[in-house]
């Protein structure tokens, strides 16, 4: 898996005429902002019911266990990026109380929306902030949040060098990063299992529930070029994370990555 | 897939749909709103989190790092109880914590309220689970399943005063058996002077071996 993405991994930013991957095509990488963009805006709408049925419920979980890694207390302030409806959101917002603030922070302003509306819809108003970012260049200052998380983010990122410093940056010292994403399945047969799963039953799944077969299509592709467990855990080293680890779950299907910064 | 998480999820799930059947959990919960309650169960050291918020409680099981980072400090939650599993029975009744401190079976570190508004929500929940089980399930299998519940409930409750009833009849038994004190008392002075009686016929005895050791020497 690592082998395929050397396109943007190991660019440190946009050059002109530069290619990166989107899925498995190649495009311009001033393109695949945008392109993104339009994948999310597409599925925003019906994004939250998506992920129920194509992971069968399982993304709750893994949710769960993300937020049980954090350490999360009260008064904290926790940087939910790339957070899209808002999942983890919910639980930070409980957790750190009305002392504590969470940012949903996201690149799409139809994701963002859907997460806002579900948000106050479960009462959830006093301690959460929403900011439309990019991952590349966030605009927090310096040493300021307690906990970053990325869910499902880090693979839709052009340049993700550039994403793992920003985060960086805005880390605490003492702070940790989470990292969950889809990763490499640590047996070839649930490979084989999976990719069957995601390139035919997915974009069919797509379709029939949100009319969007190709944005599902794309998810399946991109998760395929995301980097493989030890690739990511090396970024993060070189972004200057310490401490890095992850676990692997539901056998590698998904892995979440842990960091710290010191 | 992680376990610990798929179990606190139901749990949670549970706890929560279990609370909205009481008309009034939002009162009791109230004064908890905001506030967290760590539990740690000995002798297995697995500890949760139990966040309140106005409408709902979310549970958490704090995971360690590969590299036990010391993660689940004890100052995370406002209050946190250490408790022997054999003691979770025994922590409704309120005037049983001091002994329970006292045992080490029992440690609360933070602000007790916390405790205190957690076993009050838990007491004054007042669900009706034929209630509950009809909006679920439907009426006829609901009145089954409770009737079923019933009958195994008074059948543990007979079993159990039959278990009492049997033990007690048996003490009774026992009891006329064992002898009063009175008894004692004198079976215990007549043994004093049965032992005042041998050791006067002891010393007589020995009187008389050596009056007539005495004999034998004065005829050589
Ligand atoms: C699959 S969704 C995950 C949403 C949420 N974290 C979850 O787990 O349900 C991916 C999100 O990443 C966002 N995203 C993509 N590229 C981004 C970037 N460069 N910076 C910030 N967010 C980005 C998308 O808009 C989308 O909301």
């Amino acid at each position: 898996m690592s082998d395929n993405n050397a396109t943007s991994e190991t660019q440190p930013a946009s050059v002109a005429g530069s290619k990166t991957h989107f899925g498995f095509t190649q495009v311009d990488t001033e393109q695949k902002e945008s392109l993104v963009a339009d994948v999310f805006h597409s599925v925003a709408a019906k994004y939250d019911i998506m992920n129920d049925v194509m992971s069968m419920g399982i993304h709750r979980i893994w949710k769960r266990y993300t937020i049980d890694c954090s350490g999360a207390r009260k008064g904290q302030q926790i940087l939910d990026l790339a957070g899209g409806t808002g999942d983890l959101t919910a639980k930070f917002s409980r957790i750190v109380g009305p002392t504590g603030s969470v940012t949903l922070s996201d690149i799409n302003p139809s994701m963002l929306e859907v997460g806002k509306d579900k948000l106050r819809d479960m009462g959830l108003v006093d301690n959460i902030k929403y900011v439309e970012a990019n991952a590349e260049a966030l605009p927090f200052p310096d040493n300021h949040f307690d906990i970053v998380t990325m869910a499902f983010g880090l693979r839709n990122v052009t340049h993700k060098e550039n994403a793992l410093a920003s985060i960086y940056r805005v880390l605490k010292p003492g702070g940790r990063l989470l990292v969950l994403e889809f990763s490499k399945p640590t047996s070839s047969a649930l490979e084989k299992i999976y990719d069957t799963y995601s390139f035919h039953l997915l974009p069919k799944m797509g379709k029939l529930i949100a009319d969007d077969e190709d944005s599902y299509r794309y998810l399946a592709e991109s998760i395929r070029m995301h980097p493989d467990q030890d690739t990511l855990e090396q970024m993060m080293q070189t972004a200057g994370f310490e401490g890095t680890s992850y676990t692997n779950l539901t056998g590698g299907i998904v892995a979440l990555h842990r960091g710290f910064k010191y | 897939m992680p376990i610990t998480q798929l179990l606190s999820g139901a749990a949670e799930l549970s706890a929560n749909e279990l609370m909205r059947w009481d008309n009034d959990y939002q009162t009791y919960l109230a004064p908890l709103a905001g506030r967290s309650l760590g539990i740690t169960l000995l002798p297995m050291h697995l500890t949760v989190h139990l966040y309140f918020s106005d409408s709902r409680i979310d549970i958490s099981i704090p995971e360690t790092l590969p590299q036990n980072e010391i993660e689940v400090a004890a100052d995370i939650c406002d209050c946190h109880l250490t408790i022997h599993i054999s003691a979770l029975s025994e922590m409704r009744n309120a005037n049983q914590l001091t002994r329970l401190i006292k045992e080490d079976k029992l440690d609360i570190e933070g602000d007790l309220a916390v405790a205190q508004n957690v076993s009050a929500l838990a007491n004054n929940l007042d669900i009706d689970l034929t209630e509950m089980l009809t909006h679920k399930l439907g009426d006829v299998p609901a009145h089954t399943l409770m009737g079923g519940a019933n009958s195994i409930k008074n059948y543990v409750a007979y079993l159990k005063q039959h278990v009492e009833v049997t033990v007690g009849e048996a003490l009774i038994e026992e009891k006329r058996l064992v002898a009063s004190p009175l008894a004692l008392a004198h079976f215990s002075d007549e043994v004093t002077d049965t032992r005042y009686w041998c050791d006067r016929l002891t010393a007589r005895i020995q009187r008389l071996e050596q009056a007539q050791q005495a004999q034998q020497q004065d005829v050589k």
